[in-house]
């Protein structure tokens, strides 16, 4: 599983990169990576329990994401939740995937820039 | 009145707690309590008054969608690794012959279909599996109540479609209805490499209309032979319902 190259797991589901994207800045419960991923779309997308779990789930089976033992407050926290972290390959896989959203943006403006200069356009 | 919002809180998380049965029990027992309490966080956040409503609507989408694509998953995991058979569709050139056996199976075979009696008796929940029987194709539905309780013996009625396909309905005392419906799935992948659409088959509870059905939607438009319809009844008071071509 962390033999897999970056480049084997794109282009990266959006559920999967939304859950990179909640966990790059620490470890996370379910509750609170829905609730980052609210706040990261602008309250556009809101994960459900079920797409939340079923994208966990094949996160974990990819090795992208796994169980975190460490509580960020365990005295204000109910010890039956599960948190979770990125890995290193989840890590590189956010990575690979940004850079290939920007190049294909790159891509994107270049041919709109030459649609634009094109006569009658 | 917060202790109205409370009693409602507390329904509705029994009410989606309930509605986790369209899970392939694997993923209920991994992950159905991480939901539910996922589901009563948002709830609490977000469940009063007309926007519990708005939440409901995304909460029954989210979780037909995800059953969905779990029960499709878990099939086609079973496909690739070869374990158990999950289900077969043969399709000759003349007509169809089906071959699928949903059966009581200890053996992890296919799916499991959970059952929650709708009346609040003590019946344990029986598994239903599908698995694939290709030597001799068949259509059976087992039903064996864990609790050694009597069952009067049922109403079976085949409905025919004109797809060809058709409806087996068992009429018992308890409730749970396996139909084409959109909440939630149960999936079903030809093992063969046809080119059969998946039918939609799925388990809900129906507390006023008690019946056992078993819809088979062919989506390729194939005929089918009206089957035999027998029933065989053990001591547990359960039977084996076989639809045979």
């Amino acid at each position: 599983m962390t033999n897999r190259s970056p480049g084997d797991l794109l282009p990266l589901p959006v559920s999967q990169l939304h859950i990179l994207m909640a966990l790059a800045t620490g470890d996370k419960h379910g509750y609170a990576i829905m609730q980052e991923v609210e706040a990261l779309t602008d309250g556009a997308v809101t994960m459900g329990p079920g797409t939340l779990y079923g994208t966990v789930k094949k996160m974990l089976n990819a090795g992208l994401v796994e169980e975190s033992d460490e509580r960020p407050d365990p005295e204000l926290d109910d010890e039956r939740r599960r948190y979770y972290r990125s890995t290193g390959l989840g890590g590189r896989v956010l990575d690979a995937e940004v850079s290939r959203m920007e190049q294909l943006a790159r891509t994107a403006r270049a041919r709109q820039a030459i649609a634009m200069r094109r006569p009658g356009v | 009145m917060p202790c109205e919002g409370r009693v409602s809180e507390v329904l509705s998380e029994r009410v989606y707690r309930r509605l986790l049965v369209v899970y392939p029990k694997e993923h209920r027992r991994e992950y159905g309590e991480l939901m539910a309490q996922l589901f009563r966080d948002r709830m609490r956040r977000d469940g009063g008054g007309f926007r519990g409503l708005i939440v409901w609507m995304q909460m029954i989408s989210d979780l037909a969608g995800a059953a969905f694509k779990e029960h499709k998953e878990g099939v086609e995991m079973r496909k690739l690794a070869g374990i158990g058979i999950g289900l077969a569709v043969v399709l000759g050139a003349v007509g169809i012959g089906t071959s699928v056996l949903l059966a009581n199976s200890d053996d992890g075979l296919g799916f499991s279909v959970v059952w929650f009696p709708a009346d609040g008796s003590t019946m344990e929940e029986p598994e239903v599996s599908v698995v694939r029987n290709e030597e001799e194709p068949e259509f059976s539905v087992v039903w064996l109540p864990a609790d050694g309780s009597t069952m009067e013996e049922p109403e079976v009625s085949v409905d025919w479609n004109e797809a060809g396909g058709g409806t087996v309905t068992v009429g018992i005392g308890t409730s749970v209805l396996l139909a084409n419906s959109d909440d939630g799935s149960v999936v079903w992948l030809p093992t063969d490499g046809s080119t059969m659409e998946e039918p939609e088959v799925s388990v809900v509870r129906n507390e006023k209309e008690p019946e056992f059905s078993v819809v088979w939607l062919p989506a390729d438009g194939s005929t089918m032979e009206e089957p035999e319809v027998s029933v065989d009844w053990n001591e547990a008071g359960g039977g084996t319902v076989t639809v045979t071509e």
